[in-house]
């Protein structure tokens, strides 16, 4: 009996990383690799770090003290959580360059997720107000795509 | 005749992860990828933290915009530059997180570097008491910085030999 794939949420980061570098090289694989940190600086919510990298960090195989796919999980049962975590990367003032690492990276594995996070860093950018519940929705909703896919990059064209 | 082994600063960023990973696992390969990305300094220009801080952990590597090993070795020539590198560091709050990081990482690949980094840690949290003076004590740990990163760039062994490798986890 063939063995079922392993759906992204499954999968390590070490996986993910092999397969990006197998299938798109070293550059992409260096755009993951950078955006696996959390945010830095001061007074940074758990939520934050949960919601935004956890997704990326696949399943914990050891001990990730903070945030994994799990806990992303976790997180985003509370809605409460997900428009904090948002609100919190539209109003820090530390949080654009790990922003710009994330749309990077999810440009890679899930162009929605991109897309989503661009208009965040774009609002953010000229001061204006977005409606962030329903941007937090679609955010869930285009991770919780890539992380029940069995493929870590997007299929051809899938985007268009 | 034998190849010519590469030293540290001739590899890729890559490279460096696989032998991590061989040698020491997963855990300690966390520590050095959670290092690769510069600073989260977006009021300040980050190039001369990102030159003198991350570059040396980057080595070789396709897409590295910004800072690579060459970069370090730029800054290395300009001691001004350095100094200013840690002064950036050092009066940023947001910078501990990434401190704490790039410490885990230089314990598994060159403890002597994790140690200077830890002091450099312990004296910005003094300055933020004192805020005035000390600025011998950031050159001393400037000059002992860079001696000991170009250490590990110029071996040839990724990983420290025998029993240097007390390592610690961040997230």
């Amino acid at each position: 009996m063939p063995r079922r794939k392993r759906r992204n949420s499954e999968k390590s980061w070490l996986a993910i990383l092999r397969e990006i570098k197998k299938e798109k090289g070293e550059a992409a694989a260096w755009l993951y690799a950078t955006a696996l940190r959390g945010p830095d600086g001061p007074d940074v919510p758990w939520c934050v770090k949960a919601i935004f990298t956890g997704p990326l960090r696949g399943y914990k195989g050891f001990i990730l003290a903070v945030a994994d796919t799990s806990a992303y999980h976790w997180c985003i049962k509370r809605p409460d959580n997900v428009l904090k975590a948002f609100r919190f990367l539209m109003q820090s003032q530390h949080t654009d360059h790990y922003l710009k690492h994330l749309i990077v990276a999810w440009e890679v594995l899930e162009p929605r997720v991109a897309k989503v996070l661009g208009r965040a860093l774009e609002a953010k950018r000229r001061g204006k107000t977005l409606g962030l519940s329903d941007l937090s929705t679609e955010y869930t909703r285009a991770v919780a795509k890539w992380l029940r896919r069995t493929n870590t990059l997007p299929e051809e064209n899938e985007d268009e | 005749m034998s190849r010519k082994r590469k030293r540290n600063r001739e590899r890729t960023w890559l490279t460096i992860l696989r032998t991590i990973v061989r040698k020491k696992g997963q855990a300690a390969a966390w520590c050095y990828v959670t290092a690769l990305r510069g600073p989260d300094l977006d009021d300040i220009p980050a190039q001369p933290v990102k030159a003198v801080f991350t570059a040396p952990l980057r080595a070789q590597g396709e897409g590295l915009a910004v800072a690579d090993e060459s970069s370090y070795y730029n800054y290395a020539e300009h001691p001004t530059s350095v100094l200013r590198a840690f002064h950036h560091l050092m009066s940023r709050e947001v910078s501990y997180h990434y401190l704490k990081h790039l410490i885990s990482a230089w314990y598994i690949l060159e403890p002597g570097v994790a140690r200077v980094l830890e002091q450099v840690l312990k004296l910005k949290r003094i300055l933020e008491v004192e805020q005035n003076g000390r600025n011998m004590e950031q050159r001393d740990l400037c000059i002992a910085y860079m001696r000991e990163v170009v250490k590990w760039l110029e071996r040839t062994n990724v990983l420290p030999e025998g029993g240097k490798d007390a390592k610690k986890e961040e997230t």
